[in-house]
């Protein structure tokens, strides 16, 4: 191992950048499985239902949206699917897209305690943080899938596109966590402001409305926003919808690739400068 | 770098700040800063060099002694041959796995047991699934927790806590042993244990201590680096003559206080 003042074990060139954190992922294996399972039982540690929690909770947001869609309370217009199974399958993909930035913003500050000790790669928290949310998205996605199909929902061939079309939104949610936990360890009221304004984002994407609401300005936001591609289209393609905008996904897919490459380089290009400002 | 030459310290200084939201402040400039190399940078408003020009190497079979009073630099040193704090200038070569002994260990979750807590800071340390289980019983045995072995770590005493963290970074079968007063928590026995053990374990391994117990250097030291103001001002391999420089330099500074 060398340790030096000018950014340690950076890889030679980008080829040499992304092999050397695919065999630092691979160098980490045994640590990744280890810190997955202290995220996926550590929750749920000190509760009588355990990891049953991780289906009891969609279970319970399920509930929830059938009292507030017979009570009235939400009008959204017209949805092909039964509107409380669009607003389960769309909140499933919200969440999955917008833990990712909630999980691995704070996976440099999370670290600290064990850093102290045994510093280790940073590969392996990232790796770990992914696998946890994708974990943590495939439970309620089943079970949310299992309710559209008691609700008569059927999916057809095109349903089979729906992971694939959401790795650039997986891709998007992990840049945006990855640039912010290193921002979160200097400058946490930044973090904050953002952490606050994905909520707004989620009202500014076609999440609990359709793609067809009847306001103009939310008509121009959604057009111009690249997150309305990302999550419309594989929600169109699983529950059998016309595709909102083909254009505009793979647009928006080709700038969440490109935001990836950047950010992940600017990451191991500055973490090992700022790590240990997290002991303060 | 030498088979037997396991640490080479060449150079190294690191800075830190006295003020946080300076700190904070610096943080962001230097995330968006491009390298400039391993030149040595220029301190900035609030900054001090907290390791100057450190020039240390360790070979195999090998314990060396840091000794220094409160300040000196003798814990930011080893937190930057670990790689927890990067220098800020120089480089550090280790050949080898390093594990660590630390008086309080942060690294275990305490509602979890023994051995859950002994897989995670075995795979810290880069153990492979394999070797953790190869090592479970030894560590376990070693550190001696028998029935507790599957209790949350939260109810295990500060001793027991010491002792698994011994075990793990023994069985870790480190190249290098950093020991900073890891020892500190232990009864007479235990560390009567350890320092048998780490008699053994230096033949093939070499071995960095920080205490404040004198009596451990005169029994394993081979070595000895005097540490005042984050520079190296002495080394010495008469240990006893080591302990005296620094403990004559002690008491005149409290008498002059």
């Amino acid at each position: 191992m060398r340790v030096a003042a000018d950014s340690p074990n950076k890889g030679n060139g980008f080829i040499g950048f992304w092999q050397s954190r695919i065999s630092s992922v691979r160098r980490n294996k045994q640590l990744i499985r280890q810190l997955l399972f202290l995220s996926l039982t550590e929750q749920y540690k000190k509760t009588w239902l355990g990891s049953l929690w991780l289906i009891v909770n969609p279970l319970l947001s399920i509930l929830i949206w059938l009292i507030m869609n017979f009570s009235g309370i939400y009008q959204p217009g017209e949805t092909s699917i039964p509107y409380v199974g669009y607003i389960l399958l769309s909140m499933s993909i919200w969440l999955f897209f917008v833990s990712f930035f909630k999980q691995i913003a704070t996976a440099v500050t999370e670290s600290s305690r064990m850093l102290m000790e045994a510093p280790f790669e940073m590969e392996a928290k990232l790796v770990e943080k992914i696998l946890l949310n994708i974990i943590n998205f495939i439970i309620p996605l089943s079970i949310n899938l299992i309710v559209l199909l008691a609700m008569g929902v059927s999916f057809g061939w095109s349903s089979l596109w729906f992971l694939p079309t959401l790795i650039p939104l997986m891709l998007l949610g992990i840049s945006i966590g990855v640039f912010f936990s290193l921002i979160e360890v200097v400058f946490n009221d930044i973090y904050l402001i953002v952490n606050q304004g994905m909520g707004v984002l989620m009202f500014l994407t076609p999440v609990v409305y359709t793609t067809k609401v009847d306001s103009e300005f939310l008509q121009r936001i959604i057009q111009v926003n690249p997150i309305t591609y990302l999550l419309s289209v594989p929600r169109d393609l699983l529950i059998g919808d016309p595709v909102t905008s083909w254009t505009g996904y793979w647009i928006s897919a080709g700038l969440a690739l490109f935001v990836f490459i950047l950010v992940i380089h600017f990451f191991f290009n500055s973490v090992y400068k700022i790590v240990e400002r997290i002991f303060e | 770098m030498k088979e037997d030459l396991i640490l080479e310290v060449d150079g190294v200084y690191k800075k830190f700040c006295t003020n946080l939201k300076l700190n904070m402040f610096y943080g962001l400039q230097d995330i968006f800063k491009f390298e400039q190399g391993n030149r040595l940078p220029p301190l900035r408003k609030k900054e001090f060099w907290a390791l100057q020009d450190i020039n240390l190497s360790i070979k195999r079979g090998e314990v060396v002694g840091i000794l220094g009073m409160n300040g000196a630099g003798k814990t930011t040193l080893i937190r930057t041959i670990m790689g927890t704090f990067p220098p800020s200038s120089g480089t550090i070569n280790l050949n080898g796995r390093i594990t660590t002994v630390f008086e309080r260990t942060r690294a275990f979750q305490r509602f979890y047991s023994g051995v859950e807590n002994i897989r995670v800071k075995c795979a810290l340390f880069g153990m492979s699934s394999a070797e953790i289980d190869e090592r479970m019983e030894h560590i376990l045995d070693f550190a001696g927790i028998g029935n507790f072995a599957e209790a949350p770590f939260g109810s295990y005493s500060a001793g027991m806590r010491a002792r698994i963290n011994f075990a793990i970074a023994i069985f870790a079968r480190p190249d290098l042993l950093i020991i900073d007063e890891g020892l500190a928590v232990s009864d007479v026995h235990f560390r009567k244990k350890c320092m048998d053990t780490l008699a053994e374990i230096k033949q093939e391994a070499g071995i960095m201590l920080v205490s404040h117990n004198m009596e451990q250097f005169e029994e394993l030291a081979t070595r000895l680096v005097i540490m005042e103001n984050g520079q190296i001002v002495g080394e010495t391999d008469d240990i006893s003559y080591g302990i005296k420089l620094v403990m004559d330099k002690k008491n005149q500074k409290q008498f002059k206080a």
